[in-house]
């Protein structure tokens, strides 16, 4: 798994790419958890390059978006494709995070 | 090739080695060292011994010249025909030791014009003087060399060496000066002559302090022998005709330097025994003589010999003295080395308790030992902390063990579950991955006529999970017994699992009650992947997708619910992400699609059969790799009333 991250009109984006799942999931929380500490309050995960997500990939996301929303930021996801869009539909996890098609609308905060 | 060598004497052979080849360089160096000292001092003491030599046979001459001058003044002054000079004469040479005879040689003339009846001389003959008159021998003296000579060249001088005596055999010669009156044109008188014997200057060189080999000679002013330890030499041969009989040039050379009064200390082969040596050469003022010694080799190469000898016996004793102080010293290395060993080797047998040499000072080897010492004490503590860490990572296993062995105390696994049914067919495994998972699966009958089915994977794993999995089960069942439709459990269980879920767990669980008489089933889907129904004419599909998301997550969720019919033959399969994601080495998933082709091709087995060819399947396709998610299944088959 890989980590890049930017920002861009108030927001960080993360990028992930590679695989998310019970190995590296713990590895990305501490990574996000360093970058939002810095004061990122707003944060847009980029998954277009991620392969996979498990459970516990969606654990890690969850308790990311849970710490954020505790001191006002927010969580949003975009481009999700394949198996990770389908991991998403399946567990209904576009009930409890915005998603969006790309980072541009992620950004806008517009187009779901 | 040294290191099959031990320490000890390596270093034994290598010190003494080096000592060795240093001994042998001092003794070298010492060897041409005082080769050449001893060259120096012995050209040094040549010079001496010569100029020494030299000078005793100067002062000789000068008493000779001395006497012979005084006479002749003496002679010139009192010079009367009556004159009786020989008590003079006896007198002067009972004086003068070095002398053998003195005489007044008148010249033939003046005698027989003065009329002078005597040339008055004496001479020892043992202990006493005897008198004689030269004129009255008969002999013609004016054609002698000793005569001749001052009468021509009006000035003192001295004579070639001559044999005389009766034999031959005692060598002399004669300083001889010219006697002149005081005035008148045919001045000449006649001749003061000194005879010197030349058996002192013999053994003046025969005494001189020289080696074995070594002697000395004299040569007249052309060349002659006039002393040589070759006694058939003396006056018989001369260095040149030596020089043609042995057709040596480079005696030639030296004959002509030492004639031409030059002097000089060269090396040289003796010609009376052909041994190398050296030659000092000088000429003596007065009587154009010249002194030679020749100085052997052989007695100063013996001596630096003998030097060296002693330097190496000096040597080999110290030599000899290294070896037991070098034997000492690489014991004193080896020995605790050695000691260290052989504990080393107790110590790797896993005595740790065994002791250790004691070593004292601060050397090295001593702090090899302390080293060793503190990786020893080092090695207790770390063996202890070990089995401190294995007991407690047992005990932790084990509560672990318990954990799964409760978790999977809490599914189901009595099978056929319903004997007694003959309506349906229910099968269901659970194969948990290495760690404890979350998956959990359940099914209950509320009453004869609904049967409940659930299946569930909570995120994570290990004891988190395995709780999260105990709650979620519990609770279902409750309110499932309680009357709750599937979407009404859901919803309760989400809103329950949410409050107070710090850790963010979340359960996905999709649920389905069946009502057997009629074949109508309710279902509600937590974010779960949809289950298969296998018709019994062959096709096969997902259920149809319904509201819902996985649970615990945020309260309030809207969980919706959906029916199917099943007609008897139909079979509804449950599973969880163990089996669609199961991966092989490659990284490749299992699938929805081998799964369902799967299903599709064993639809004709029974619940346990399909579940057992799927399971096989999967682990066909993981070929080897470690299964990373639990992997949960549920068959249901429906047959209607029969």
């Amino acid at each position: 798994m890989k980590i890049a991250s930017y920002h861009e009109k108030g927001f960080l984006v993360i990028k992930v790419e590679g695989r998310m799942d019970i190995a590296t999931s713990p590895e990305f929380e501490k990574n996000c958890a360093a970058l939002t500490e810095q004061g990122n309050q707003n944060v847009v995960l980029d998954f277009s390059d991620l392969e996979y997500i498990s459970s516990a990939g969606l654990r890690s996301i969850l308790a990311i978006a849970k710490k954020l929303k505790s001191t006002g930021g927010s969580l949003s996801l975009c481009a999700l494709t394949g198996l990770v869009k389908e991991v998403f539909d399946l567990s209904g996890f576009d009930n409890f995070l915005p998603i969006y098609t790309d980072a541009e609308h992620a950004l806008a905060g517009d187009g779901k | 090739m040294f290191h099959n060598i031990s320490i000890r004497w390596r270093l034994f052979a290598f010190v003494l080695a080096a000592a060795g080849i240093i001994l042998a360089v001092v003794i070298g160096y010492g060897y041409l060292e005082a080769r050449e000292l001893l060259e120096e001092e012995l050209e040094a003491k040549a010079w001496q011994l010569s100029n020494a030599t030299a000078n005793k046979i100067v002062t000789v001459e000068k008493a000779v010249a001395k006497v012979a001058g005084g006479l002749a003044a003496t002679v010139a002054v009192h010079s009367g025909p009556q004159t009786d000079y020989y008590p003079l004469l006896e007198r002067l040479l009972a004086e003068t030791e070095e002398l053998s005879g003195i005489a007044i040689a008148w010249d033939p003339g003046y005698r027989q014009r003065g009329g002078i009846a005597v040339s008055p001389a004496v001479h020892r003959e043992g202990n006493r003087i005897e008198r004689s008159d030269l004129s009255a021998s008969g002999a013609n003296y004016t054609v002698t060399d000793w005569y001749a000579l001052p009468r021509n060249l009006l000035r003192p001088s001295w004579s070639e060496p001559y044999a005389t005596g009766s034999g031959g055999d005692s060598l002399m010669v004669t300083y001889s000066v010219p006697l002149s009156a005081k005035t008148g044109n045919n001045s000449f008188l006649g001749v003061v002559k000194c005879d010197v014997s030349l058996e002192w200057l013999r053994e003046l060189l025969m005494a001189l302090p020289l080696e074995k080999n070594g002697y000395a000679f004299l040569l007249s002013r052309n060349g002659t022998y006039v002393a040589h330890p070759q006694n058939n030499f003396i006056l018989k041969e001369n260095i040149f005709s030596r020089a043609e009989e042995q057709d040596n040039a480079l005696l030639r050379k030296l004959g002509r330097e030492m004639v031409k009064g030059r002097s000089g200390f060269i090396r040289y082969d003796s010609i009376v025994s052909d041994e190398k040596g050296w030659l000092l050469y000088q000429p003596i003022p007065s009587t154009g003589w010249v002194l030679g010694v020749f100085f052997p080799q052989e007695a100063m190469s013996a001596k630096v010999a003998e030097l060296s000898r002693k330097e190496a016996a000096i040597g080999l004793l110290g030599f000899l003295l290294l070896l037991p102080v070098m034997l000492l010293i690489a014991r004193s290395i080896t020995r605790p080395l050695l000691q260290l060993d052989k504990a080393a080797r107790i110590l790797a047998t896993g005595d740790l308790d065994a002791p250790l040499p004691e070593l004292r000072g601060k050397n090295e080897v001593a702090r090899l030992a302390d080293s060793f010492t503190t990786m020893r004490d080092e090695l207790k503590v770390h063996l202890a902390m070990l089995e401190q860490t294995a007991a407690n990572r047992e005990r932790i296993e084990s509560e672990l063990r318990i954990a799964r062995d409760i978790q999977m105390g809490l599914v189901p696994k009595t099978f056929p579950p319903f004997p007694s049914r003959r309506d349906f067919e229910l099968f269901a495994v659970m194969t948990p991955a290495r760690q404890v998972g979350g998956d959990l699966y359940d099914f209950f009958m509320p009453d004869d006529d609904h049967l409940c089915i659930a299946i569930g994977d909570v995120s994570g794993k290990g004891v988190p999970a395995a709780l999260f999995m105990a709650v979620t089960r519990t609770m279902l069942r409750a309110f499932l017994h309680n009357g709750d439709s599937p979407g009404e459990a859901l919803r309760h269980l989400n809103d329950d699992l949410a409050q107070n879920n710090d850790y963010c767990m979340f359960v996905t669980v999709f649920c389905l009650v069946v009502h057997l008489p009629s074949g109508t089933c309710r279902f509600a889907n937590g974010g779960h992947n949809l289950p298969c129904i296998i018709r019994a004419g062959g096709d096969i599909c997902f259920l149809p997708k319904t509201q819902g998301a996985a649970l615990g997550v945020m309260e309030g969720l809207q969980v919706a619910e959906n029916e199917i019919v099943l007609a008897p033959g139909d079979t509804v399969f449950l599973y969880t992400d163990g089996v669609t994601e199961a991966m092989n080495l490659q990284g490749e998933l299992f699938g929805d699609n081998r799964m369902t082709a799967e299903l599709s091709r064993q639809r004709a087995l029974s619940c346990t059969g399909l579940l057992g060819a799927v399971t096989e399947a999967v682990a066909a396709h993981a070929d080897g790799a470690e299964q990373s998610d639990d992997i949960t299944m549920v068959a249901f088959r429906y047959f209607g009333q029969r």
